[in-house]
């Protein structure tokens, strides 16, 4: 999945839907996620993958509903490999833009030869 | 985790070790780690051109809820940690980013927004427990845990040689099973 995405439309619908039932009614409806999470969410935190497509699959919505592939995208998209960030499922709006931002450098850095070596030029690792 | 994968793991603590010219009861730094492997290894505020701003957000005024990101491109690794962490925990961050390597763990999905500030990735539970597990290995394999037990090292001396958090001294000593296998030695002795 790549593009950007709509996180306030996203909130607001989830507000809609929920109306005046409880956070935790609603979380066990969606499944796999809790009321706190749900909380956070609907307050603009980011959510994860599966929490996103559970609340699309709750709301009876597609993904692209929310998705926006934007023109002209430029450098090509690193591979993340793991992303580590505390148990809970969501992350505030401003410290997900920062990652972002980082990783975007890094990547920037990678490219100028600023950083990062490439594999097979050091001692031989042990067989896996 | 996949049948077999505990066992991997134990050996595996073991080899990179060797590999990297220590004995198997020898401590191991994730940055010697890291270099062996040809990954880099630099903190947040160490990127070329990043900005005060975002330092200061990730190390200063949210610096609870992220560890370390590891990103592959153009055939490099680099790990991006979080240098805010106590030096435990940045030991213990490090280990876990270098097992999904060594784990050739297959990428998350990330999106990124220009205009909206977020990103979304995924969560792969068994991924997570097999990179918890391996990390753990990695910095106090069985046999060394064993050897230092063995030699009636305490528990803060273990701490101190392997550089490991008492929490992950605790969790290796009752998962491995160490402390009984060597009072069953000690009862055979005598």
């Amino acid at each position: 999945m790549s593009g950007e995405i709509d996180i306030q439309k996203f909130a607001d619908q989830i507000r809609e839907k929920r109306g005046k039932r409880g956070l935790r009614v609603v979380a066990e409806e969606i499944g796999d996620v809790t009321a706190s999470t749900l909380s956070r969410i609907e307050n603009g935190n980011v959510p994860d993958l599966h929490t996103f497509i559970r609340i699309c699959r709750w709301l009876g919505v597609s993904t692209d509903q929310f998705t926006i592939t934007p023109s002209g995208s430029n450098t090509s998209q690193p591979e993340i490999v793991s992303l580590h960030l505390r148990a809970d499922r969501t992350l505030d709006a401003k410290t997900a833009k920062a990652l972002v931002n980082m990783v975007q450098l890094a990547v920037a850095a990678v490219e100028d030869g600023k950083l990062g070596k490439l594999k097979g030029k050091n001692r031989n690792a042990p067989g896996i | 985790m996949r049948r077999g994968f505990k066992t991997w793991a134990e050996n595996l603590a073991v080899e990179v070790r060797q590999a990297s010219g220590l004995r198997a009861e020898a401590s191991l730094s994730a940055r010697i780690l890291a270099d062996h492997l040809g990954v880099t290894v630099i903190g947040v505020e160490s990127i070329p051109g990043i900005s005060n701003d975002i330092t200061n957000h990730l190390l200063k005024v949210d610096t609870d809820s992220w560890s370390a990101v590891t990103i592959v491109h153009n055939d490099c690794t680099v790990i991006i940690h979080n240098t805010a962490h106590s030096t435990r925990r940045q030991e213990s961050d490090l280990m876990h980013e270098l097992a999904h390597v060594l784990c050739e763990h297959h990428p998350s999905q990330i999106v990124q927004s220009p205009n909206l500030p977020f990103a979304l990735r995924s969560y792969d539970k068994i991924q997570e427990e097999e990179a918890g597990w391996l990390g753990g290995c990695l910095q106090l394999p069985r046999s060394a845990l064993l050897w230092a037990i063995e030699r009636g090292m305490s528990e803060a001396a273990i701490i101190n040689h392997f550089g490991a958090s008492s929490d992950l001294v605790r969790y290796r000593r009752r998962m491995t099973g160490v402390d009984v296998q060597v009072n069953r030695r000690t009862r055979f002795r005598n």
